[in-house]
């Protein structure tokens, strides 16, 4: 699968990278909304990984975005975070195509290969 | 419900206003939740894919970094707790040496992240009237920002000159250019109440509001300047020391 990482913190995403890629897929990244919105727009992305808050706005901005075209309406998105309430922001967003929540501070790698596979189609 | 209306209650209640104690906690737990990433790496590599030495090196190193990132952190609010006791006392310091002082703690993390510091300072001495436990806390806090925004390419900068009987220090990053809106809506919340977490992507703005209190303490102030061409050059002012005179 092509995965996208939308993350302002590399080490999270060399974290995240080292654990998809040995599951075969392949990985490409974005330090920001608007980097990931300029990835998404060169190649389409079959799942993308979202952490919450970043500099020049935080993943609503993305999301918003993904829901105004049909080609990228549907790509599930996971949303990574440290948010204290990331429950409430899985229940608030499923529409956007936001299917799971993770919590950085309890992610493994084994959480987040189930993430990939729950979301994978 | 409109676009905007659902913004809107999406931050009043999972972005909703949330107490200082909230914010730092949250700012804690960001690097904590890394270290324990770094850590999981570290002790689950099956022992038939070992790590090189080199990629233990490098994960060492960010769990050092990351790990003393919010030891800082720590300090800085208990620092910020203790403000109002008085126990921070002012005295004539050579910017001069904090700048060079500054630049070598950074080093490490500078090295973590493959980037430089460069410190351009006067000819002439320069002594403030500041605490040094708090001045350094204000420029390390800038100095790790700029780290963080500024591109590889370029080294950040420690630079300082005097102006009016005031000593100004700044730090420069060379990383994205800050939009207008961007610029002026930091520039009127600087310094003041960290903020909840949706209203200011990227951070809470903890670190800027603490360092903006540990400015006051010290009868000086937080400021920053957007460049055209690239990033900005967040600094502090504190009095000149009237001891310059007699030297």
């Amino acid at each position: 699968m092509r995965i996208l990482i939308v993350d302002d913190e590399r080490w999270w995403i060399d974290l995240y990278r080292k654990t998809l890629e040995k599951e075969g897929h392949t990985v490409h990244f974005a330090l920001s909304a608007q980097d990931a919105l300029e990835c998404i727009d060169q190649q389409t992305p079959d799942v993308i990984l979202l952490d919450f808050v970043m500099p020049g706005g935080n993943a609503m901005v993305l999301l918003h975005e993904l829901q105004t075209y049909a080609d990228t309406k549907n790509i599930p998105v996971i949303i990574s975070t440290s948010l204290s309430h990331a429950k409430n922001i899985a229940a608030d967003f499923e529409k956007y195509g936001v299917h799971i929540v993770l919590d950085k501070a309890t992610v493994t790698p084994k959480k987040l290969k189930e993430a990939i596979g729950a979301v994978q189609v | 419900m409109s676009e905007e209306g659902e913004r809107q209650r999406y931050e009043q209640t999972v972005l909703c206003e949330v107490p200082s104690l909230v914010v730092a906690a949250h700012e804690l737990k960001a690097p904590l939740a890394l270290i324990r990433q770094l850590s999981l790496v570290l002790r689950d590599e099956p022992a038939e894919v070992s790590l090189r030495d080199k990629d233990v090196r490098v994960l060492l190193e960010r769990l050092t970094a990351t790990s003393e990132r919010s030891l800082r952190l720590v300090e800085m609010l208990t620092r910020h707790a203790r403000l109002e006791d008085g126990l921070f006392e002012l005295e004539p310091l050579h910017i001069g040496q904090v700048c060079e002082d500054i630049a070598h703690e950074i080093m490490p993390l500078c090295r973590v992240s493959g980037q430089k510091v460069e410190v351009r300072l006067p000819k002439r001495t320069t002594l403030a009237l500041a605490n040094r436990e708090l001045l350094k806390s204000i420029l390390f806090g800038l100095c790790d920002n700029a780290l963080t925004n500024n591109q590889p390419e370029k080294p950040i900068v420690i630079s300082s000159f005097s102006h009016a009987e005031r000593i100004r220090v700044g730090v420069r990053d060379f990383g994205p250019q800050l939009s207008k809106s961007s610029f002026s809506t930091l520039k009127e919340r600087l310094g003041k109440e960290a903020q909840p977490l949706g209203k200011r992507p990227g951070s809470s703005g903890l670190g800027l509001y603490i360092a903006g209190q540990f400015a006051e303490a010290m009868h000086g102030s937080l400021g920053v300047v957007r460049h055209q061409d690239a990033g900005a050059t967040f600094f502090v002012e504190t009095p000149m020391s009237a001891q310059l005179s007699l030297l």
